[in-house]
């Protein structure tokens, strides 16, 4: 009889764990780069926060992480709003589901010494990488200065090549982030214009391809627990974690605690604002999709169906 | 007067000897060797007390229990200590003020951040990662060090390792540089910047030290081996007032060291956040947050009671239910017992007949009861139908329906023969009870099966014996009675006659007398087996008793018939009988009546005429017959 008792309640366990048996998780591959406001990223790897079955595979600059989502060589990447919607427009549909980083400042405009404001730019010659949220800061830029496309040279300049052209003086001004910027600051950068002038406008955010989720959608949640987990990190450990930034991004601590400054980086429960069609980031994605229409980065406007999914910040 | 000047005098310098302001007591924890610590702290106090518009500070270094004492007995106005004791301290002194984080030095670089340094001798070569120290010996600080314990203990913690077994606790740090090298520890914990110090002051070779699990960070200037958490925080304690505590603090926030050294204290900076080390201390359960686990037991309850209860709920449910359902096995299976027990005992055959799907399942013994192993006979009703007697087939159903038809308030009782193995054919009674559907439609039908042959076939004696001569097993006069009138209504119906005999045996007195009445009921045996021979299968010879008989013959077309027939059984019965080797002689006297006759007859009537007729052919002188229609005609 014991043993029949012991067998039913065997049983009952058994269907309990079942449930979780049954359904395979496929790993899921990240693609990711160097960036201040995805460091958090970079920190939980550094620990052993990631789980086995998430792959980050990391890039240089933002289009490699675009260009590997849009070829399905990733299933999901961390990156700006504008390439989210380039990639919808180009009809690779992704959806956010964490908002990763708020640029207020890390996005700056530098120039050389003899440029002071954006009124000098015209007949400048100006390094932007080909991405879409360069080419919106150089469209902000020019419109504050009332400049047209024209009226400028655009080099195709990646950040990690700009230090080099610029001691070449190959370029006079350049459209950059951290940790690049900080080591133009130390070559007498003079800042024209950041991020911050732009408001709730530079969102990077964690997308994942909606044909990819299906088996992934514990993978994504235990991502996004390990970026909350280190960003909790960053909040007890300020300065383990600029001393362990800095030696990544290979610039000093101040520089790490500078750059830090430039960026927003939402909690968890901060994320949760996030994600009705009455916020800042639905409210951004439709400005942008315009903007990106109207300057013909995009051929067709993109659909913003299903774009936010706040599913995977629930418990 | 001068005299009095001279007192006032006097009493005033006396006053400004007893009112002249106390220092204020710097305390300094001695993490190190006081002389060290002395050394190191010396250019802020000489700054502090060159700046201070009306205040001096004396600077006191203290071991951790003398440390406690000052400050409880309010013996210290600031202090300087490690975080971690700083988290026990603020716990007991509520309104103590950090005001700054030191800064140190060491060549050029300066940092607020401090850690463990995790080492080993370099000549040690089975220790290379914190894995390997699992079961080594180390030398350590006590539990209140937050480099020198916490933080290397936190790190190994985090790989599932707990190191504090292992532990040597020291008194001074450089005790454990010592215990390490001499060899009496395999290992050592200390805190960034002790190793270049000792290194400094030429005690130490850098390459006579190997440093586990090393962190490598650019710009941090000490060997490192944990996490980084803030450097010592300066606190104010609240008997200090508001102003001086201010001056304090911009004074402290400006020093900068002039100095270069090792370890040296660089400066000072804006208090850090200290929540790194509440946490790291919470996470290895140590002072002062040694006792919160009950708290957030309590916490988690109040927080999630309702689902707590409901789990509780739902376990005790889920125990109640295993309980009864161990409870309903038990009595099931009891039960079960019992039923099988009395099945067997009884030897009775039990029947389930599933009235859905038509099947129909025995119990081995109803199988043992027609002789097969118990598990031969299929399942349903066919395999049951095929062994059921032909001849009670169809009595059998209609007892069945007749039951069905009453919806379970009659009784089933139902006798019918099965066909054994061997063939032979065995009287079964079947009783039982359906079960039925709302529509009132058997759904089931259970029951037993008793195998009643021996009682079966005794009552079939008893009736055969009741209805014939028990000698000649010929059919009694009672049944005689039974079976006139259907034969009667027969030869109405076809239209043929019949004819009732009357027989009695002449000289069957004397055969008694003679030879016995053994020998008697031989012949009497012999002579009913002459007549049934001669009869046909519709007519019935009856022994009436003793030496008379009644013979019904049937199907007559004509009346003449019967004159062959008497004649031929007179000769037949006359011929002798071999009766124990004697040869004995009887014949018989035979008197006729028929039917049907101008008035109505029944068969009592017809032997009352046959017996008259039968006594005339005697008369007549026996060995004939004579016709009752004959007598009449007279």
């Amino acid at each position: 009889m014991l043993v029949n008792a012991i067998k039913i309640v065997s049983i009952m366990f058994f269907l309990l764990t079942l449930s979780g048996c049954f359904s395979e998780e496929k790993s899921l591959k990240v693609a990711t780069l160097q960036w201040i406001g995805y460091e958090s990223i970079y920190q939980a790897e550094e620990f052993g926060w990631l789980d086995k079955n998430v792959k980050l595979v990391k890039g240089n600059i933002p289009s490699d992480s675009l260009r590997r989502i849009l070829s399905g060589e990733v299933d999901a990447a961390t990156m700006t709003m504008e390439d989210v919607i380039l990639a919808r427009a180009k009809g690779v549909e992704l959806i956010i589901v964490a908002v990763l980083d708020i640029s207020a400042g890390a996005d700056v405009v530098l120039s050389k010494k003899s440029i002071l404001d954006v009124t000098q730019l015209k007949g400048k010659r100006i390094g932007s990488e080909k991405s879409a949220l360069a080419s919106l800061i150089l469209i902000k830029t020019l419109e504050k200065a009332g400049l047209q496309e024209s009226d400028v040279t655009v080099l195709d300049l990646a950040p990690p090549e700009q230090l080099d052209a610029w001691k070449k003086d190959e370029v006079d001004v350049v459209i950059t982030y951290e940790p690049y910027a900080s080591k133009l600051f130390e070559e007498k950068a003079n800042y024209i214009l950041s991020s911050r002038e732009l408001p709730e406008m530079i969102f990077d955010v964690l997308a994942v391809r909606t044909d990819r989720i299906e088996g992934r959608e514990d993978g994504v949640k235990k991502f996004l627990e390990a970026h909350f987990k280190a960003l909790e990190y960053f909040r007890q450990h300020y300065k383990d974690v600029t001393y362990r930034i800095a030696t990544r991004e290979e610039i000093t601590p101040e520089d790490v605690s500078r750059a830090l400054g430039g960026v927003v980086l939402p909690s968890k429960s901060a994320n949760g604002n996030f994600f009705d069609e009455k916020s800042s980031l639905f409210k951004a994605a439709k400005e942008l999709n315009e903007l990106m229409f109207e300057k013909g980065f995009i051929t067709k406007k993109a659909s913003l169906d299903n774009l936010l999914n706040p599913r995977f910040l629930k418990d | 007067m001068r005299l009095l000047l001279i007192f006032i005098s006097l009493l005033l310098g006396s006053n400004t000897l007893l009112f002249a302001k106390p220092s204020l007591k710097f305390g300094i924890f001695a993490y190190n060797s006081k002389s060290i610590v002395l050394q190191q702290y010396q250019p802020v106090v000489d700054y502090l007390n060159a700046n201070l518009r009306d205040d001096k500070v004396e600077m006191v270094v203290l071991g951790r229990e003398e440390f406690e004492r000052q400050l409880q007995s309010n013996g210290l106005d600031v202090i300087t200590t490690n975080p971690s004791q700083f988290e026990i301290i603020r716990n007991n002194n509520m309104f103590i003020r950090t005001i700054a984080t030191t800064k140190k030095r060491n060549e050029g670089i300066l940092t607020d951040s401090y850690g463990g340094v995790i080492f080993t001798a370099a000549s040690n070569d089975s220790i290379n990662k914190l894995e390997d120290l699992k079961s080594k010996s180390i030398a350590s600080m006590d539990d209140k060090s937050l480099a020198a314990y916490q933080a290397p203990v936190f790190e190994f913690s985090e790989l599932g390792i707990d190191v504090t077994p292992n532990l040597t606790v020291m008194k001074t740090q450089d005790e454990i540089i010592d215990a390490v090298m001499k060899g009496k520890s395999e290992a050592g914990f200390v805190r960034t910047g002790i190793i270049e110090l000792a290194v400094a002051q030429g005690g130490l070779k850098l390459d006579d030290v190997k440093i586990i699990n090393s962190q490598k960070l650019s710009y941090y200037p000490y060997l490192l081996s944990t996490r980084l958490y803030p450097e010592w925080p300066v606190a104010i304690l609240p008997r200090v007032n508001e102003k001086l505590a201010n001056e304090l603090t911009i004074l402290l926030l400006g020093f900068e060291s002039s100095q270069n050294k090792s370890a040296s204290i660089g400066g000072f900076t804006l208090p850090h956040n200290y929540s790194s080390v509440e946490q790291l201390i919470k996470s290895l359960n140590l002072p002062p947050y040694h006792l919160d686990k009950k708290v957030k037991l309590k916490q988690l309850y109040k927080e999630y009671q309702t689902q707590i209860l409901a789990i509780f709920f739902i376990m005790i449910v889920v125990f109640i239910a295993i309980i009864k359902i161990m409870r309903l096995n038990l009595q099931i299976h009891s039960n079960e017992e019992r039923f099988s027990l009395a099945i067997e005992g009884t030897q009775d055959g039990l029947f389930d007949w599933n009235m859905i799907d038509n099947g129909m399942v025995h119990s081995k013994q109803f199988e043992t009861m027609l002789g097969y192993s118990g598990d031969e006979l299929p399942s349903t009703v066919e395999a049951w139908d095929g062994l059921l007697h032909p001849e009670d087939r169809q009595n059998t159903y209609k007892v069945v329906q007749d039951y069905l038809n009453t919806r379970g308030k009659g009784t089933y009782v139902n006798i019918f023969r099965m066909r054994a193995k061997d063939g032979s054919w065995r009287w079964i009674e079947a009783r039982g009870k359906a079960l039925f559907d709302k529509k009132g439609v058997g759904t089931r039908f259970v029951g037993f099966n008793t195998d009643v042959t021996d009682k079966k076939e005794s009552a079939l004696l008893l009736e055969h014996a009741a209805k014939h001569d028990l000698l000649t097993n010929l059919p009694n006069r009672y049944t005689l009675a039974i079976f006139t009138p259907n034969i009667l209504a027969n030869a109405t119906r076809h239209k043929t006659h019949v004819a009732l005999l009357f027989i009695d045996l002449d000289g069957f007195k004397e055969v008694n007398d003679n030879y016995g009445h053994a020998a008697g009921d031989q012949l009497l045996k012999e002579v009913s087996r002459r007549m049934q021979e001669l009869t046909r299968a519709n007519d019935i010879v009856a022994r009436m008793g003793g030496d008379e008989f009644v013979m019904l013959v049937c199907d007559l077309n004509d009346r003449k018939e019967i004159i062959n027939f008497v004649s031929r059984m007179l000769e037949r019965i006359s011929n002798p009988y071999l009766v124990d080797n004697h040869s004995l002689n009887v014949s018989a006297s035979v008197g006729v009546s028929f039917y049907p006759q101008e008035d109505a007859v029944d068969g009592d009537a017809l032997l009352r005429q046959s017996d008259k007729a039968m006594y005339q052919a005697k008369i007549n002188g026996k060995n004939q017959y004579f016709l009752f229609d004959d007598l009449v005609n007279k």
